[in-house]
């Protein structure tokens, strides 16, 4: 395969740390000033690929180049990225003008050009003022600031950056996350985020990278991932799903039929892709907000339960539905705001929900994963 | 108020216990500076008048001002090789690398070989090998025994810098060499200093190794011990040995409060999360 014009090309790239294959056989592409995010649980091996892209660790095998260059086995010093690291790293030795400047000494600027690159920075991440204070005096949203300056004064082609947000209180990352997006956008350049946070990666990223267990499972823009996760575990990872297993009954021109082994025949729009003969074992997927819950019998077909928890969140509810005609277990999450009332419906009473056709999603099923 | 009285009847007892352990510990170094400020050759009670010819005598004793630079000789080549030996060790010990746990156990084992024991291996290995006995035998002994000192000192000092700094200086374009001299090398210092003080110490104070390996080169405590035969000249060990105490008390203190507090740049970094 060649580079296709992908401004980071990483290719079959596998890592293993003792008797653990951290990254295995990974194999992406990023575009030029994309902010591309790298989502897994702990141990998925995203740092570690992040690092490997930093120079922090060497492939077992495959190859890193950015922007045409073969950047495999260079060390971080040599590479045209720079990182945010998840400690922030603030030398402490230093104040705060001093540790945006560090990364200057090998960029050989007179010093009136290095003054006015710190000065800029500063007034960037907005701490004016602040340049003779040390690491001890700054807090953790300051040091992340620094942490960010320090890096960006470098003019790197790509920005690294291991779950900066991490050790912020939820209020304060929030307003770093559109911070962090804005900047990204005034400056340009490629961004690499590393996060577990699936909200956070869905909220800032142009594209996501999903990844379990050192493989990458799924690339996708948010919305895609969201709507259309091509398997259970991206599925489950990124928000919530329901899922049955089945199988295909009919194929019709635009309509599966997948007889389902805990509710019922369910008819779902046949797309374009991977295409299921009549037999073949599938998932059916349908996310909670898209299903709709009554406490009368509905004009369409439905199905009828009982509510076994129901919880309150504020703006929406979240119900758990067991099924009349079978043990499965529905969850139905309502906008508290929408029609139908939801904070009516307690615990017990029946109900009926309903499952829109279009709202369906085949994945493949369990064993047989995408890759 | 008996449950009160309780824990203060205990705190008087404690006291007075603290009090005797101390004098225990002090009293007979402080005998030393008393009677070398006696107006008398006599170790004995009652004083009888202060002086300070004691000190001058021991100023005028150019042998003992020979032995003396001796000391300093072999205590400050001692400390600094010791010290950057020690400094290496370190810096290897407080990363992921194997066979650590042993490097580190071998690394501090001479504390615990009695110096008797080392100093007769020592002169044994000296006389097989035919080296001559001198003040670089003394130097090469001071440097066994006090790598473990200045190991223990500076790996705390390690500690301390986080592995992340030094990524972050490659990160932002320097290479090994200049990390070590940008980041690494600041944040140790007060360790370093600690090292050298303390190790300058225990090379100064030592006896025994300095007895077996000196030839006839004398360092200050081998002086002092060939002194003793001599009642009249006691006086002015006295002093001396009031000016050595006094000296390395400071150097301790010294190396102790830096160790400690090493000027304030002790910043611990945000620690967070998982990798």
């Amino acid at each position: 395969m060649s580079t296709g014009g992908a401004f980071i090309h990483i290719q079959d790239v596998s890592k293993r740390f003792g008797g653990m294959l951290a990254v295995d056989g990974v194999t992406l592409n990023i575009g030029r000033g994309e902010f591309f995010s790298l989502l897994g649980p702990s141990g998925s091996g995203k740092t570690t690929l992040l690092r490997m892209i930093g120079g922090f660790a060497v492939p077992d095998r495959g190859s890193i180049s950015i922007d045409g260059q073969d950047v495999t086995d260079l060390p971080p010093n040599k590479r045209p990225t720079n990182m945010v690291f998840q400690s922030y790293a603030i030398f402490p030795h230093l104040n705060v003008r001093d540790n945006i400047a560090y990364g200057l000494r090998t960029e050989r600027l007179s010093r009136a050009e290095r003054e006015t690159r710190v000065g800029e920075a500063l007034a960037m991440i907005k701490l004016e003022g602040y340049g003779e204070r040390r690491a001890n005096q700054l807090s953790g949203g300051e040091r992340q600031r620094v942490a960010l300056a320090r890096a960006l004064v470098k003019r790197p082609k790509v920005l690294l950056l291991d779950e900066p947000l991490g050790a912020l209180d939820k209020r304060l990352r929030e307003a770093m996350q559109i911070e962090l997006r804005q900047l990204q956008r005034a400056v340009g350049i490629t961004f690499i985020f590393v996060t577990h946070d699936q909200e956070e990666a869905l909220s800032m990223s142009d594209r996501v990278a999903v990844m379990e267990r050192g493989r990458v499972l799924q690339v996708a823009d948010p919305k895609t991932l969201y709507e259309q996760p091509n398997s259970r575990a991206v599925a489950d990872f990124i928000g919530t799903m329901n899922v049955f297993e089945g199988r295909v009954i009919a194929v019709g021109d635009e309509i599966l039929t997948i007889q389902t082994s805990r509710i019922e025949r369910l008819e779902v729009p046949r797309r374009p892709g991977a295409e299921l003969p009549a037999g073949a074992r599938v998932l059916v997927a349908v996310r909670p907000e898209k299903l709709a819950i009554s406490g009368q019998a509905p004009h369409g077909p439905s199905l009828r339960g009982r509510v076994l928890a129901a919880e309150y969140f504020g703006d929406r509810s979240q119900f758990r539905v067991g099924l009349d005609c079978s043990d499965a277990i529905i969850i139905v999450i309502v906008q508290n705001a929408g029609p139908c009332n939801p904070t009516s419906l307690g615990q017990g009473e029946s109900v009926y929900v309903t499952l829109p056709r279009d709202a369906l999603l085949l994945l493949p099923a369990d064993g047989s994963g995408p890759s | 108020m008996r449950a009160a009285s309780l824990p203060s009847t205990g705190g008087k007892g404690l006291v007075l216990y603290a009090m005797l352990y101390l004098a225990f510990l002090y009293i007979p170094v402080l005998l030393l500076p008393l009677f070398s400020f006696n107006n008398s050759v006599f170790i004995a009670f009652p004083l009888s008048g202060f002086t300070v010819k004691w000190y001058g005598a021991m100023a005028a004793d150019e042998e003992m001002r020979a032995a003396l630079w001796n000391s300093l000789q072999v205590a400050a080549v001692a400390s600094l090789s010791s010290t950057i030996l020690g400094l290496l060790a370190a810096k290897v010990l407080v990363r992921r690398v194997p066979g650590r746990a042993l490097f580190a156990g071998l690394t501090s084992l001479p504390l615990f070989i009695p110096d008797i024991v080392l100093a007769i291996a020592l002169l044994m290995l000296a006389s097989k090998l035919e080296i001559p006995l001198s003040l670089a035998t003394v130097v090469i002994g001071h440097i066994v025994i006090c790598i473990p000192f200045a190991v223990a000192v500076l790996i705390s000092r390690f500690h301390g810098v986080d592995e992340d700094l030094e990524e972050a200086s490659r990160d932002l374009g320097e290479n090994a060499w200049m990390t070590f001299w940008r980041v690494t090398f600041p944040l140790v210092l007060p360790g370093i200093v600690a090292s050298l003080l303390l190790t300058f110490i225990v090379s100064f104070d030592d006896f025994l190794i300095a007895f077996f390996l000196c030839g006839t080169d004398t360092t200050l405590p081998v002086y002092i011990w060939g002194e003793l035969r001599f009642p009249y000249k006691l006086p002015n060990v006295l002093a001396l040995g009031s000016i050595i105490l006094v000296a390395s008390g400071s150097l301790i203190a010294i190396a102790e409060w830096l160790r400690r507090f090493g000027g304030g740049r002790s910043c611990p970094p945000v620690r967070v999360g998982y990798r």
